[in-house]
């Protein structure tokens, strides 16, 4: 065997600990166990040999505890070399150059090692690739922008530019509007507060009554007008966003203390978010609808002070200028005109009523015919609800989220998060609060693309709802009562399920309030219906000096068919209490409660209450605490 | 004469595991019984050897054990039972293609053909 020349110096005690791995520390051992360049050093091999050893063994850049057991293997396969009766060179030469050897050592020697090692170095490299994979994916998404084509504003005004000058009310109100500073104008004089605190409009047996009729007389000018204009067949109000209303319409509508608007921007100038909020129309204003109603409790108060005077005239003049203001409200052809539309409808309704109940012989027999097929004709333009306007607002929303190949964008994510409210992107917000939403935003963006659908997708599903709620819309309230809506369980189940809210997060966002609304618009159909009964009942005691026995004695002189309950499908249930008549349905129970009404109906009235009757006709009185302590049911009223 | 390297990739380890069959060897004399018993045929680079062996552990065929009884520390390695079968295969595939060498006049003819 070859000596070196030198012998190996002994490690000191720091070397050992640093080549001492922590189990054997633990254990009170100083082992050195890690020191694979012992191994060469103390084999007493040549310096030629014991270098290449130290180079081959370093060059692998395996684990410290690798290194040791190829140092001692190679050591012991140089040293039988020798032994053999070789040189160092010719075993260097016979083992091959150092720099591939080490490569195929440390290839060779990574194969056998534990299971644990390999399941992460599989895992780093899988989370490496999804991280390349991920920023790929969000450079692409990020090139995508929304670019609205479609302009829902101008659909939205189409049948408004559609009314010729001649037939538009809207010349006529503004004109009012503006000569009487209507905006500011309170109608407090007009209201009632009774014990609970509920406000009504004033009847003649309130204290305030006389200041009331001093206020309508002081009004004179502005309620001419409104009757005028409410004769009108269209309003022809040309609505927008707030720059687009200017000059006189802006004046009318807000009054002189709004500020002027700001003109509107050049498309030229704005960045993509400012042009996604330009021209929205959701975000149309719609303030004449305020108004038409401040002018239906104006003249609906009129009417009662016409009862006073006997001047059936302007009562009727009124009337028809209220189912004006009703038919105003629902030019443009969105959810929320309707329920105004159908609570001015209300407000007509329940004077109607409440005249017919109280002070029948103040109609004059022609009167009755004629507000009979008033309502009548009503019933088929408002029996069901218009769902365009809202189906075109989503549709305008979606061209607003995804980019022309169907894409969810930046821009578009942003721009759902203002609609949801989920941002706080808010002015408020300092800038690193800023900063670090848009990287979540944009650090989201391409998982949003995955798990919320495409454009198509959303679309597909936006459609299908509204023809489910379409579906709804057209049968009657009864049937609809009877059964689950499908839109309702529809957005149930996507709410309940975390990745189905993400998925349809915009229809989500916009489509829950819809179907129940849709109801609320059927219910006005059942209170009209009841009403035109209600008429017929007093022509048919006028001709027999007293009323029916039965609702079936009306058909077919007074009333064409059997009148319905609209809550149940069976005959709307009818009695005599005090000599005059009461028209209701079961509701929701399905059971006769014989009229009676609860606090909770009163309260709701004319809206279907959820226990007892729905009383129909006539219009509750206002509740009386004093008479009913116990919350007990108010019947026969 | 020695074999070219993709052919001795494909060789070397069945040569190996024949090399184990008798019994456990350690690597220096793997090498001179390679040398030896193939004439210099299947003589590889010592260097190439190791890495060799490491592989044939990973894949189960060899299995090795540490000697520190020794006047130096030697590591020996043994066929395992999976191993065994590894070249049982191999020297099946080993006579089909010398068969077929044989068949091509490449080598000369043998009394029978593959097992």
């Amino acid at each position: 065997m070859t000596t070196t020349a030198e012998e190996p110096t002994t490690p000191s005690l720091l070397q050992r600990l640093r080549h001492t791995p922590l189990r054997h520390l633990i254990l009170g051992r100083v082992s050195a166990a890690l020191d694979w360049q012992r191994p060469i050093t103390s084999s007493g091999l040549p310096d030629p040999v014991q270098s290449a050893l130290l180079t081959l063994t370093r060059k692998t850049r395996l684990w410290r505890s690798e290194r040791v057991a190829v140092a001692t293997e190679l050591t012991a396969h140089f040293t039988d070399g020798l032994d053999a009766g070789q040189s160092p060179d010719q075993l260097l030469e016979a083992f091959g150059p150092l720099q591939p050897a080490a490569k195929l050592i440390r290839r060779a020697r990574k194969r056998n090692r534990p299971l644990w090692w390999k399941t992460q170095r599989v895992c780093f490299w899988l989370i490496l690739s999804l991280i390349i994979f991920y920023l790929a994916a969000l450079l692409y998404l990020l090139q995508g922008e929304p670019n609205p084509s479609v302009d829902y504003i101008a659909k939205l005004n189409a049948p408004a530019h559609a009314v010729p000058e001649a037939d538009r009310a809207w010349p006529i109100y503004r004109e009012a509007f503006i000569a009487s500073n209507f905006h500011q104008l309170e109608i407090d004089p007009l209201l009632h507060e009774h014990d609970n605190g509920r406000l009504e409009l004033i009847t003649m047996h309130d204290p305030g009554w006389p200041d009331a009729v001093a206020f309508l007389q002081q009004h004179q000018p502005l309620l001419d007008a409104l009757r005028n204009a409410g004769t009108k067949p269209g309003l022809g109000l040309i609505v927008g966003l707030d720059h687009d209303i200017t000059g006189p319409d802006r004046l009318a509508l807000f009054g002189p203390d709004r500020d002027p608007p700001l003109p509107a921007a050049d498309p030229a100038t704005l960045d993509t978010a400012q042009r996604l909020q330009a021209n929205y129309s959701i975000a149309v204003l719609l303030p004449h609808l305020g108004d038409l109603r401040k002018s239906a409790r104006l003249l609906a108060v009129d009417m009662r002070r016409a009862v006073t005077q006997e001047d059936a005239d302007r009562w009727l003049a009124n009337h028809t200028a209220l189912l004006g203001f009703a038919r105003h409200a629902r030019e443009h052809e969105i959810l929320i005109n309707d329920l105004v539309a159908h609570s001015i409808l209300s407000i007509a309704v329940r004077e109607t009523a409440q005249t017919l109940h109280h002070q029948p012989a103040f109609f004059r027999d022609a009167d009755l015919p004629q507000l009979a097929h008033q309502y009548a004709d009503l019933i088929p333009n408002y029996q069901n609800p218009r769902l365009r306007g809202e189906s075109d607002f989503m549709l305008d929303t979606l061209q607003r989220i995804y980019d022309d190949h169907g894409r969810v964008t930046y821009h578009g994510l942003r721009f759902v998060q203002g609609l949801d409210g989920f941002t706080t992107l808010t002015p408020n917000a300092t800038a690193n609060e800023r900063l670090v939403q848009e990287a979540f935003l944009v650090a989201g963006l391409p998982l949003a693309s995955v798990l919320m659908a495409n454009r198509d997708e959303m679309q597909r599903e936006h459609q299908r709802l509204m023809a489910m709620m379409l579906n709804d819309s057209h049968e009657p309230l009864w049937e609809v009562l009877r059964k689950a809506s499908g839109v309702d369980e529809q957005i149930e189940t996507w709410q309940q399920n975390h990745l189905t809210r993400i998925r349809y997060w915009p229809l989500l966002i916009l489509m829950p309030a819809l179907d129940h609304a849709a109801r609320r618009v059927k219910q006005t159909t059942a209170l009209l219906d009841a009403l035109t009964v209600a008429l017929a009942l007093e022509a048919y005691q006028r001709d027999h000096a007293q009323y029916p026995d039965t609702l079936a004695l009306l058909v077919p002189r007074y009333y064409p068919n059997t009148p319905l309950d609209h809550s149940t499908g069976q005959p709307l249930r009818y009695q005599l209490i005090n000599d005059k008549p009461l028209l209701y349905g079961l509701g929701l129970n399905q059971q006769d409660n014989q009229g009676t009404l609860t606090e909770q109906a009163h309260s709701r009235w004319p809206r279907l209450p959820d226990q007892g009757d729905w009383i129909l006709y006539p219009p509750p009185p206002p509740f009386d605490h004093t008479k009913h302590p116990d919350n007990t049911p108010l019947v026969n009223f | 004469m020695k074999l070219e390297r993709e052919l001795m990739r494909g060789i070397g380890p069945t040569a190996v595991l024949k090399l184990l069959e008798p019994g456990e060897k350690y690597g220096y004399e793997l090498v001179t019984a390679l040398d030896r018993q193939s004439d210099g045929v299947l003589a590889m680079g010592q260097s190439t050897l190791y890495p060799m062996l490491y592989n044939l552990e990973a894949k189960g065929f060899i299995k090795a054990r540490l000697d520190a009884t020794g006047p130096r520390p030697r590591k020996y390695y043994r066929l395992t039972g999976k191993g065994k079968t590894q070249l049982r295969r191999s020297t099946k595939h080993c006579e089909s293609l010398v068969h077929a060498l044989a068949q091509l006049g490449l080598a000369p003819k043998t009394a029978g053909g593959p097992a």
